[in-house]
């Protein structure tokens, strides 16, 4: 598989994303899911943050995602309007 | 992909393929993808038609085209230009008009397609008699030539992103219980996960039967990058079956075909059109 | 009614729900920890999913295919193609200011737009 440098730069950026993404799957699911049943004064409260910045968190990401997103329509949308006033 | 097929008499079938090139300043691929196309028709014996739908190209790909007709002949090279440039759905439906064949088969003229697959689609399509057959890039031994991995990343995200717009906002609630749920005895979680006949959303190498076709292009409403979309999402919805076969995708034209902030926009807005009137 | 509204439809209903737990609407009197657990629901379900369709992604960008070998050979069948197409139509006809080849032609042809 590894034929070129860039395959295996490209290998090796995809298996990363997935990495990322099971242990941010699972970190989130043991804070939302798994925390609440644990006592409070037990060792694994010492790895999270308090329970509320499990939704100002990813409410944060999710602001920051949606104006991307609208910044990048508006400037797409922009330049595609620009030479059409100069025709 | 060795799939040497050494010629074998499938004149007798009564099948016939029309393979629609529409093409838009395309005078140096056109004869080199006829060329392979008379080759692996003529390697596999399929009867088969080319037609040219040029929508005036400054280029002079009509004349080339012309010129091809003189050396393959009129009745395997049919020319149908149109005067200016009118988009794709449209050259469908007017290459379809002209179609003699039962089966049409659907290409881009850049060589990024290549005809070696056609003999692959039309055994696909033979072994589950299926209503459509779609290249993919993104399964089995498919895959791309010519992408970096920012082009890699940007072109799975979309996928993904398409993907789940349609068969999760686009089928989910629909009255007749979702056509995906019940169809072929697979199981939902299957058709969420492995996405029968939905891996290549965007690709535009297909094979229909003609009946099909004409029914989808009938119904589709979006234009442009959409159209191919489109045109899988309302099979799926009819309960037409798919088949798959992976292709090679061969991006000779390194950055011309650049996905652009334009395109995305656009499958965007079809997204929505669609949500809208379905 | 539209997939748009149907939509809409399934996620309010879905947020009602989501609601009634959250808040206790009906005294149900469910314990305290039910109602912790459901309370970043949403924003659950919309980090797996995330997670999912990123994993997804990934997975593909580290399995695509880069098809070497089908540009080769689509490189090599080029040139074949042109030779091939050059000997069918000097032998066949002639056309376009004379005896030329296709690939020729279609060279002239662009000589002559040049010159506009």
């Amino acid at each position: 598989m590894f034929n070129t440098d860039a395959t295996g730069v490209d290998q090796a950026a995809g298996m990363s994303l997935v990495v990322f993404s099971l242990v941010l799957f699972t970190y989130y699911s043991v804070w939302v899911i798994v925390l609440p049943f644990v006592d409070s004064d037990h060792f694994l409260h010492k790895y999270f943050l308090p329970r509320e910045y499990s939704v100002i968190l990813p409410g944060i990401a999710a602001v920051i995602l949606l104006i991307c997103i609208g910044a990048f329509t508006v400037v797409v949308m922009w330049k595609n309007r620009k030479p059409k006033k100069v025709d | 992909m060795a799939s040497r097929k050494t010629s074998r008499p499938n004149r007798d079938s009564g099948d016939k393929y029309s393979v629609l090139l529409p093409t838009y300043n395309e005078r140096e691929n056109l004869p080199l993808i006829v060329w392979l196309l008379v080759k692996y028709f003529g390697e596999s014996g399929f009867n088969y038609e080319i037609i040219v739908i040029d929508d005036g190209s400054p280029d002079g790909t009509l004349e080339v085209a012309e010129q091809l007709q003189k050396v393959y002949g009129e009745d395997k090279i049919l020319l149908r230009p149109r005067a200016k440039k009118l988009g794709l759905g449209t050259a469908y439906i007017h290459g379809m008009k002209h179609a003699s064949g039962n089966f049409i088969i659907i290409m881009d003229a850049d060589l990024s397609h290549h005809p070696k697959f056609i003999p692959e689609f039309i055994q696909k399509q033979k072994e589950g008699d299926y209503d459509l057959v779609s290249g993919t890039r993104y399964r089995g031994n498919g895959g791309v030539y010519g992408w970096d991995l920012r082009r890699k990343l940007i072109r799975s995200l979309l996928a993904e992103v398409l993907y789940f717009f349609i068969f999760f906002l686009l089928f989910f609630f629909s009255p007749p219980l979702p056509p995906l749920v019940h169809s072929r005895g697979a199981n939902f979680l299957a058709q969420v996960l492995l996405r029968p006949g939905a891996s290549d959303l965007t690709g535009s190498f297909r094979l229909y039967k003609k009946k099909v076709l004409e029914s989808l292009v009938e119904q589709c409403v979006s234009k442009g990058y959409v159209f191919q979309m489109e045109m899988i999402v309302r099979a799926r919805q009819l309960n037409y079956t798919i088949g798959e076969v992976p292709i090679s995708f061969v991006d000779r034209v390194y950055g011309e075909s650049k996905l652009g902030g334009n395109e995305i926009v656009s499958y965007a807005k079809g997204l929505l059109m669609l949500f809208a009137t379905t | 009614m539209t997939k748009l509204l149907q939509w809409l439809f399934g996620v309010s209903l879905l947020g009602a729900l989501w609601a009634l737990v959250t808040f206790d609407l009906l005294d149900l009197s469910l314990p305290q920890t039910y109602r912790e657990v459901a309370w970043p629901m949403p924003f659950y379900l919309l980090i797996s999913f995330g997670c999912y369709s990123l994993a997804t992604v990934g997975y593909r960008v580290a399995t695509f295919n880069d098809c070497e070998e089908a540009a080769k050979e689509l490189q090599e069948q080029i040139k074949e193609a042109k030779e091939d197409l050059r000997r069918k139509d000097t032998a066949e006809f002639s056309s376009c200011a004379g005896r030329r080849s296709l690939v020729e032609c279609s060279a002239t042809f662009e000589e002559i737009c040049s010159l506009f």
